[in-house]
């Protein structure tokens, strides 16, 4: 059947309303849709509005106690200069309040109105601007679980970023070790493609004994001087594999590993994988 | 069915009556809605932290006597958390709740948190993360 790509929504709710009539007959349930107009059209997918309502009006019914009542009612309403339809379904017996992301799980854009001891109003608001564009709301509503668990990731994501990056997890809570520690990468970066760099070198370039270094960078990463500079100089090969179309070769002497069997030899260690093999999982990687 | 249906009536109805006024979380209103000492515990440990917190339910499914929530906490770090003092930042904290309910109470719960969205929410992490 062709899915039309407008709907007249005052015949749509009251077929729905009169289908869903059983169900809300046998839990003794009053379910009544009143309008304001004799039609409504929005420029929306028919279906899609069916099947969003179906789903909110039949949750609505589930959760409100038995001897209730669910009124739905539509009108056209002036919103900042603009026409809107709104849409409210009231319910009797039950605050649904706390439990919105229950009551929406379809994708119409549901919103709390307002709420009372026993009583609830949710409301649906569509532009009837002829310049709106439509779009079906793709949030579950109310910032319920979807935009939770994009939070959760965003902020998973950032927490183990952080770890991965000294420098920026010191950043805010101990800028001197934070500071310490850019000074440090920068001589590396500087020297990187000179494989004679190494913890004696780094220690004469910040002007501090071998001791005195190994001490205050072991406090703050853990590692001896010898192992920052050899995993610095790979997270840089790493990322000149990821990001340039280079050589594993060129990345070796670039990054101050004296071979570049040497190089494949650190690298697998470090990441359990070949440089080779690592750079054929890039999304562009060509078997060339 | 019935029994599910009111059993999940039930749970709504207590987490709108644990919401609304600071110190609405009674003793009395607790007695009212469970049985479940260790749950009481729990309550009071958590508006300790975070007086007058929420809980908003995202899914709710009822089997037998139980109905397990995957729901929110949302509140403000106001007071000790355990040995964590007030870091007056806002939460909004996921977990999943299982009740077992007889006689319209609360007999037993079980319950799983993101512990580890929450020290971020409280900033806990990243310093503990530091050293």
């Amino acid at each position: 059947m062709e899915q039309k790509e407008y709907a007249d929504l005052i015949p749509l709710l009251e077929n729905l309303c009169i289908s869903l009539q059983p169900l809300a007959t046998s839990r003794n349930i009053k379910l009544d849709f009143t309008s304001s107009c004799k039609e409504i059209e929005i420029s929306y997918p028919e279906t899609e509005i069916l099947s969003g309502f179906t789903k909110v009006i039949s949750t609505v019914i589930d959760f409100i106690p038995d001897n209730n009542a669910l009124y739905i009612t539509a009108e056209t309403i002036i919103k900042d200069n603009d026409q809107y339809v709104s849409i409210k379904i009231r319910n009797t017996g039950i605050n649904l309040a706390r439990v919105p992301g229950l009551i929406n799980k379809s994708n119409i854009p549901l919103k709390l109105f307002s709420a009372a001891e026993k009583e609830t109003t949710f409301e649906v608001c569509y532009s009837l601007s002829p310049s709106a564009t439509h779009e079906m709301n793709n949030q579950i509503g109310f910032g319920g679980s979807s935009l939770n668990y994009t939070l959760l990731a965003k902020g998973i994501r950032s927490h183990f970023a952080k770890l991965n990056n000294p420098v920026e997890r010191l950043a805010e809570t101990k800028p001197k070790e934070a500071a310490f520690l850019i000074k440090i990468n920068d001589c590396i970066l500087k020297n990187l493609d000179n494989e004679q760099f190494d913890a004696n070198a780094l220690s004469d370039a910040m002007a501090m004994s071998r001791a005195q270094l190994l001490r205050r960078l072991k406090s703050i990463t853990g590692n001896s001087p010898g192992y920052y500079i050899k995993t610095f100089r790979l997270a840089k090969a790493k990322e000149l594999l990821e990001t340039k179309d280079v050589t594993v070769s060129e990345v070796a002497y670039q990054t101050g590993f004296n071979s570049p069997s040497n190089f494949a030899k650190v690298f697998s260690e470090k990441y359990g994988i070949t440089p080779s093999q690592f750079q054929r999982t890039k999304p562009n990687a060509t078997n060339e | 069915m019935e029994q599910q249906r009111k059993n999940k009536a039930f749970i709504i109805n207590y987490f709108n009556a644990m919401a609304g006024t600071p110190g609405a979380k009674t003793r009395e209103l607790l007695e009212k809605y469970m049985s479940d000492e260790a749950l009481m515990g729990h309550i009071k440990f958590f508006e300790i932290a975070f007086p007058n917190y929420d809980v908003v339910a995202d899914e709710m499914t009822a089997e037998g006597n139980r109905v397990i929530v995957k729901a929110r906490c949302k509140g403000t770090h106001l007071g000790n958390l355990g040995e964590i003092p007030a870091t007056f930042k806002t939460i909004d904290h996921p977990f999943v709740i299982c009740y077992e309910i007889e006689n319209e109470k609360i007999i037993s719960h079980w319950m799983i948190s993101d512990q580890m969205s929450l020290m971020e929410q409280l900033g806990i992490v990243p310093a503990a993360a530091s050293h």
